[in-house]
């Protein structure tokens, strides 16, 4: 008796557990918000994916856009009008999804006073953004309409083909306003929040975890299979690796470097190329960096292929370029590793054989795999140019908020596309992008940006081809290091759902367990 | 009379020749054989930190990226990589054959190389090489960063202990001696100073002090500074109250001693024992703390490392490489270990109350 009463208590717990939570991800630091106007890192968007639903959403196969808010949308002739049909849908409140939802959410991105780092991606393709973005227009006169509170109109800069899919990201997420107007900045905290999306937040333990349910008003709830999910905000790969070894962790995105040799021969190991690159951000306005000859000496003297080929071995392709490859695009690689041009570039620059040289301080967020590339970096530049450079590692947080700052001499950065096209890599480099963070400063690649935003077709990439050759040719304004690859732990043979895509965005809403 | 006096030998009648504290208590020392190997070992341990930048090939700094993550062996560099890469290929081969085919190129790779390793194994001088703590996943060699990993932990622990010494005895011995309200500011000083956790203190410092390219050991030696000596100046502070109105500092002062003759020579010499102990045992504890902070990546930054740093990033790998954890692990737990024995045998040798037992 008492012992079946023992089996059965045990049963019980197990069962309570297994339903605590569906699915478990490793999430690889604490994301900075869960407000979609503010996001920035991919930490943060993971919670975007789960919680709202902009007008279209990333297919979890291609990262193009699918309908989501938005039934259908048309665009006019000239490409410069496109108009979104609404569906059906409510927040978890109750409330109707309207047109008005998303006027609010795009303007409040813009708001000069909201200081979004992603507003300049509304300013690059909707009309009248920029100015009020900047101050200097009025929120009347952004491109952005609701023609009744079912369809919503978009004002375009130019035919910017790339739109359609760009509305998946945070930054064009619809607000609601109530919600906002209430409770202020304290409108995401669990109680608060108001979505649209598949999962509503439940819990948030700060530099722990946070659980968000599955939302029974979400227009498609009948689809979303997971009942739960569970982000831990532990950065430390090997903890999250030996946990998903063990079991505790589904999903686990990134992955611990220095177990590749044994990661690798895993068949629940996905690795595919990723639309991304992982660089070194220098600060272009401060000394000595301000020089473009010790930009393209750093360029020079950091062996690239070795990194990828002999220290990372994890799929990423070594480069010199910022955008990757794609149909219609050429990449125009920067300055390559050649460590004799290094010195003389150096020596040219007032220090030969790095004499004079100052030491400089390269912050990363603490994880291995950063650290790894940093001390691999800053051996590399004590080899070939005989620098000294001094490591210093930060919490995610603070490492952006850093960067933001343009509080930096050197820094980690890497950076993944929002949409398949070479536009979102290089407008970051854009004067008065929220996302500059080198502060890289050039009126002719501004130009060009600005111009292929009118541009089509071939010309367009013409166009973005030329900034790029600016950007790294001219300016060195960074120092890629390599194209990133997918790398996560999910077993594919026990979760269906995910899949490997460019973006390596995926959708907590399309999982579910085989 | 000479001839009765060498006679009848006792303990009153000798010719006593003074032994001094400091000869008395190393005679005693001597005599403590656990003591003195841990004096041997924590001096080898000394010298070879304090010579390591006369050895060129202790080089810490030196990445070979081939000899990655090579165990340790006494066997060269260059035979031990094609041992490593013939066990890759074998499992990628394996793996391949079971129809993930993703690795394929892996394997291609890894062929390219095990060609490459065995024409090298003779020609290129690099792969003569031998790493007895085996390498890290950089291709540094164990061994240099053990040894250079110790050079900060000793630092630590010496800078931690000589402010200790320096200025808590200072503060203790003016507090304990001068007394009233001096000693009450001191002492509400010293409590304050207690009431601010030491992590805390570390990373206000850091994020107040620190400049671009500043590294951060140096913020770490004032911090650990700022708060080794607090315990010691409440230590020497009692030991000074219970002894300044003994007989001995009486006769001091009526013979017109000045304090600081009366502290120093008199009343110092006295608290010896204490000190000495404090110190032996607290030299652990700063490498401890210090190791502590390393763990936690606020201590020292690559490429230079500390015991807790090194044990840290090994903590990280050791299942597939454990030389990286154990090799620091090994060498710290036994200086600590004999560390401890050492400071017992000194407490031994300087205690008052053991002077006079053989």
């Amino acid at each position: 008796m008492k012992r079946s009463l023992f089996v059965l208590v045990a049963l019980l717990a197990l069962a309570g557990s297994a339903f605590a939570q569906d699915f478990i991800i490793a999430n690889g630091a604490e994301p900075s918000t869960l407000d979609p106007a503010l996001m920035q890192d991919t930490t943060s968007n993971q919670f975007y994916l789960a919680m709202f639903e902009g007008l279209v959403q990333y297919d979890p196969r291609t990262s193009k856009g699918i309908p989501a808010m938005a039934q259908s949308w048309e665009t006019s002739a000239d490409g410069m009008t496109v108009t979104f049909h609404l569906r059906d849908a409510k927040w978890s409140d109750g409330t109707p999804v309207t047109a008005q939802d998303f006027v609010y959410g795009w303007l409040r991105t813009l708001a000069p006073e909201t200081a979004s780092n992603y507003a300049y991606m509304l300013g690059m393709v909707v009309k009248g953004a920029d100015d009020y973005n900047a101050g200097k227009g009025k929120a009347e006169d952004v491109g952005v309409k609701a023609l009744d509170s079912k369809t919503l109109q978009v004002q375009l800069v130019g035919p910017a083909p790339y739109f359609v899919d760009m509305t998946a990201h945070s930054a064009f997420a619809p607000a609601p306003k109530w919600a906002i107007e209430k409770n202020g900045d304290q409108w995401t905290k669990a109680g608060n929040i108001v979505v649209n999306g598949p999962y509503i937040l439940k819990e948030w333990k700060p530099q722990d975890y946070i659980l968000v349910a599955k939302n029974d008003k979400y227009w498609d709830a009948k689809n979303v299979k997971l009942k739960s999910i569970k982000y831990l905000a532990s950065d430390n790969m090997s903890t999250n690796y030996k946990m998903f070894k063990a079991g505790a962790v589904d999903w686990m995105n990134g992955i611990d470097v220095s177990m590749i040799d044994e990661i690798k021969l895993r068949k629940d190991y996905q690795a595919s190329a990723q639309f991304a690159t992982y660089y070194i951000n220098l600060n272009n306005q401060r000394a000595p960096f301000n020089d473009i000859r010790v930009r393209r000496a750093f360029a020079a003297a950091i062996d690239k292929k070795t990194l990828v080929d002999k220290v990372l071995k994890g799929g990423q392709i070594a480069t010199d370029e910022f955008s990757p490859p794609m149909a219609g695009y050429t990449p125009q690689p920067g300055q390559g590793f050649d460590p004799a041009f290094a010195k003389k570039l150096l020596a040219d620059a007032g220090y030969p054989d790095g004499k004079g040289f100052p030491t400089l301080t390269y912050i990363y967020n603490t994880n291995a795999g950063h650290k790894l590339i940093a001390e691999y970096v800053q051996q590399q530049l004590k080899t070939n140019l005989n620098v000294d450079i001094v490591l210093q590692n930060m919490e995610f947080k603070t490492l952006i908020e850093m960067r933001n700052k343009h509080d930096f001499t050197i820094a980690r950065d890497g950076w993944v596309g929002d949409y398949l096209d070479p536009n979102t890599m290089l407008e970051l480099f854009i004067s008065d992008s929220g996302n500059n963070s080198g502060d890289h400063r050039n009126p002719a690649f501004d130009k060009l940006m600005e111009d292929a935003r009118m541009a089509k077709g071939d010309a367009r990439m013409k166009m973005l081809e030329q900034a790029e050759k600016i950007l790294l040719q001219d300016d060195q304004a960074i120092i890629p290091l390599y194209h990133y690859a997918n790398q996560d732990m999910v077993d594919t043979s026990k979760w269906g759902g995910w899949y490997a895509n460019p973006i390596g965005y995926h959708p907590p809403k399309f999982i579910y367990k085989k | 009379m000479s001839r009765k006096a060498e006679k009848a030998v006792n303990e009153f009648n000798q010719q006593m020749k003074p032994v001094s504290l400091w000869a008395d208590a190393w005679k005693r020392l001597r005599r403590n054989k656990m003591a003195l190997i841990s004096l041997w070992v924590v001096g080898f341990y000394a010298l070879v930190a304090l010579t390591a930048p006369l050895f060129p090939f202790l080089d810490y700094r030196t990445q070979v990226i081939e000899h990655a993550n090579l165990p340790p062996s006494l066997q060269p560099a260059g035979k031990l990589v094609i041992q490593k890469l013939e066990n890759q290929k074998k499992l990628l081969e394996e793996r391949v054959n079971d129809g993930m085919d993703s690795l394929k190129p892996d394997l291609e790779r890894v062929e390219v190389d095990l060609q490459k390793a065995r024409q090298e194994v003779d020609t290129n001088p690099i792969n003569k090489k031998v790493y007895i703590f085996g390498t890290d996943n950089l291709g540094r060699d164990m061994l240099s960063k053990t040894i250079y990993g110790a050079r900060i932990s000793m630092m630590v622990g010496l800078i931690g202990t000589l402010t200790a010494v320096f200025v808590g005895i200072l503060v203790g011995a003016i507090s304990g001696y001068v007394g009233g309200w001096l000693d009450n500011l001191l002492m509400r000083f010293v409590d304050i100073m207690y009431g601010l956790p030491y992590m805390l203190i570390v990373i206000i410092l850091m994020a107040m002090f620190r400049r671009e390219g500043q590294s951060s050991i140096f913020i770490l030696f004032i911090g650990i500074a700022l708060v080794s000596w607090l315990t010691i100046a409440r230590v020497v502070r009692g030991q000074i109250i219970s002894l300044k109105n003994s007989e001995f500092v009486e006769a001091a002062r009526s013979m017109g001693a000045s304090p600081g003759r009366i502290i120093f020579r008199h009343l110092l010499p006295n608290t010896l024992g204490v000190i000495i102990v404090f110190t032996s045992l607290s030299l652990p504890s700063f490498i401890m703390n210090e190791s502590f902070l390393s763990f936690l990546g606020m201590g020292v930054s690559a490429p230079l490392s500390s015991w807790g740093s090194l044990v840290s990033e090994g903590a990280n790998t050791m299942e597939l490489y454990p030389w990286q954890l154990l090799a620091p692990a090994i060498e710290m737990t036994i200086f600590l270990f004999f560390m401890n024995f050492l400071g017992d045998g000194l407490r031994d040798a300087l205690d008052p109350q053991s002077k006079n037992r053989t």
